[in-house]
């Protein structure tokens, strides 16, 4: 299994978490913004873009469902299910 | 008998009127499903924007659009849901009519389970397991 997967998608759901916290940002903005930032992150390291933004989406999707609802403990375990599930 | 008549009248009166806004919030829902759905289609079919800039752009874009305050936060969730619906392949969708019918399903499950499961947690998080179904 690829370590990469289980990272990215940790980083997409946490990042997301935190910014939806933000007053001007909710849920959707802030997943949506950081998947476009992403995406244009990784393009531009050249880091196969098209594979690794689907992940960080996936993560960013996990926790702006409901970053009321979810603990830490709860995005973390959600987030691996999601790589591992994406994987296999 | 006439105030059990009346009470008849008033309960039928009340359960309409709760079908009715049922009814609205449906079709509200479907709406916006439904043009979130065609708008990252469009992108990443006509336009050949990648998956993820396509729904993004989608909902970052649908999140800006006003709606009446009394719907909360439910059309930008239901245009993000959509989007992502829209991330699906060409060889799957080769109609319009197949974009309706999936916007239809996809309105009714979020409005039948959207007190069952609390907010919209579990209905959208089901959908990542989706498009990588769909990808892989």
């Amino acid at each position: 299994m690829n370590i990469e997967y289980p990272l990215i998608a940790l980083l997409g759901a946490f990042l997301t978490f935190y910014l939806a916290k933000h007053n001007r940002f909710d849920g959707i903005r802030a997943s949506a913004s950081l998947s476009i930032i992403a995406y244009l992150i990784l393009s531009a390291l050249n880091l196969n873009p098209n594979l690794y933004s689907i992940v960080f989406f996936g993560g960013t999707f996990i926790c702006m469902s409901a970053p009321h609802l979810f603990g830490i403990y709860t995005v973390a375990s959600s987030s691996i299910l999601f790589s591992l599930l994406f994987e296999y | 008998m006439l105030f059990y008549l009346l009470r008849i009248v008033r309960k039928r009166k009340r359960i309409s009127l709760k079908c009715a806004a049922m009814i609205k919030f449906l079709f509200l829902k479907f709406i916006t499903f439904f043009f979130g759905f065609l708008a990252c289609f469009a992108m990443h079919t006509t336009f050949a924007l990648p998956l993820v800039i396509s729904a993004a752009l989608t909902g970052l874009v649908g999140s800006f659009i006003p709606f009446p305050a009394r719907y909360k936060n439910h059309p930008y969730a239901a245009i993000y849901a959509g989007s992502f619906a829209g991330m699906c392949s060409t060889h799957l969708i080769t109609s319009y009519w197949e974009i309706a019918i999936i916007s239809v399903i996809g309105a009714s499950l979020y409005v039948l389970t959207i007190n069952m499961l609390q907010a919209l947690a579990v209905s959208l998080a089901v959908l990542p397991l989706q498009v990588s179904l769909y990808l892989c």
